[in-house]
């Protein structure tokens, strides 16, 4: 899932999107999982465990949870992963006017034609 | 084989204990039925026996493994698939059915993932003779929340009316709400949940009452249904700096609850 995550982050880059992690890791694993997974995107830190007080008031009993927003807050999509969660976002960006990127990623080179 | 074998050599034992008594010929008129039930009771404790033992195997090996590569190997070679099992087991349950054989069967092929046609089945059975046993209400019960199945809402729905034991009953109805909720039946859902939090304050299952977990449920489906506006989180940042989910507004947001601990 750390990969998918990164590319999308990195597709949306500039756009008014953003990924926030809520995370239920012991301190130093996600501390360690941070570098070594590239995670530069925010999220809140659950007081490492599963029982922590955000994922408890959400009723979360299964990770990954998803939940996808509009730009009001409203809550859009549930649990959708990979391309399902691309087309969300898009779909979402869209409505705002945003205009998106296909996922697919430009063959190596061709990027820097001129 | 050597199970009949076994079957034999008990019934001859027994024979012989009431040929002492009755001075009736050894293994001749015994009941069929009975021996047929312990006959397959020992092919049930048989097969799920042989299913523990690879899967201890599988596991130990597992552990040894260092690569994706000899894992996935290990996987495709010598991960005991539940269903080849199950499948062994079904007989059992229909050649003696509404036993507890039948239900020993059924629990187990549910707890351990049956699907499909095995799962209808396993789910109606048990609905129909056995919806307020404890093992059902302890191994099948809880698992069923997040079942798309009409088979498991029957059982729930068998098991929260028939239960005259408050524990069970109110775990039965805390499920088939949940199950709701992921269903989206929302409606349905706040009717038996509202139900709980009002009157089962005083049944605890963990740590929590059925009330308290019944309201957790509530507050998924009353605030994080589709359509929703998210509720405020506030919290913290790894480096302790404070942050909140507003902070975001304006912005299309995947809200990730993550990690691997």
């Amino acid at each position: 899932m750390y990969p998918h995550e990164r590319s999308l982050v990195q597709r949306m880059q500039g756009k008014p999107f953003n990924l926030v992690g809520i995370n239920s890791d012991p301190k130093e694993h996600i501390a360690k999982r941070m570098i070594e997974e590239k995670i530069t995107w925010p999220f809140f830190w659950d007081g490492g465990n599963t029982s922590g007080p955000i994922a408890t008031k959400w009723n979360v009993s299964g990770w990954p949870t998803i939940y996808v927003l509009d730009s009001k807050g409203v809550i859009r999509y549930r649990d959708v992963r990979g391309e399902e969660m691309d087309k969300a976002v898009d779909t979402l960006l869209k409505e705002m006017g945003v205009a998106v990127e296909p996922t697919t990623k430009p063959s190596e080179g061709s990027a820097k034609s001129d | 084989m050597r199970w009949i074998y076994l079957a034999a050599l008990g019934a001859l034992l027994l024979g012989s204990s009431a040929l002492a008594q009755t001075q009736s010929p050894a293994g001749g008129a015994s009941t069929p039925a009975v021996a047929a039930t312990t006959e397959g009771e020992q092919q049930f404790k048989q097969i799920t026996g042989e299913f523990e033992t690879a899967m201890k195997a599988f596991q130990a090996d597992y552990g040894k493994a260092t690569t994706d590569d000899q894992r996935q190997k290990l996987i495709d070679a010598k991960y005991p698939k539940p269903e080849t099992y199950i499948q062994r087991l079904l007989p059992l349950a229909q050649a003696n059915p509404n036993t507890p054989l039948a239900r020993d069967v059924y629990v187990w092929a549910l707890s351990h993932g049956a699907g499909g046609q095995a799962e209808s089945e396993a789910l109606k059975q048990l609905a129909e003779n056995f919806p307020t046993d404890q093992a059902v209400a302890q191994q099948v019960i809880p698992r069923l929340s997040w079942s798309g199945s009409p088979q498991a809402e029957a059982l729930l729905r068998a098991a929260m009316e028939k239960n005259t034991d408050r524990k069970q009953k109110g775990m039965a109805q805390l499920t088939l709400g949940t199950y709701l909720k992921n269903n989206d039946r929302g409606a349905e859902a706040e009717k038996l949940l509202d139900d709980l939090s009002a009157n089962y304050t005083d049944v605890k299952t963990g740590r929590s009452s059925l009330a308290e977990q019944a309201n957790n449920v509530l507050f998924e489906v009353r605030n994080l249904a589709i359509g929703k506006t998210a509720p405020e989180i506030t919290g913290q940042s790894i480096d302790g700096k404070p942050m909140k989910l507003s902070d975001f507004k304006g912005k299309v947001v995947v809200l990730d609850f993550f990690g691997d601990w």
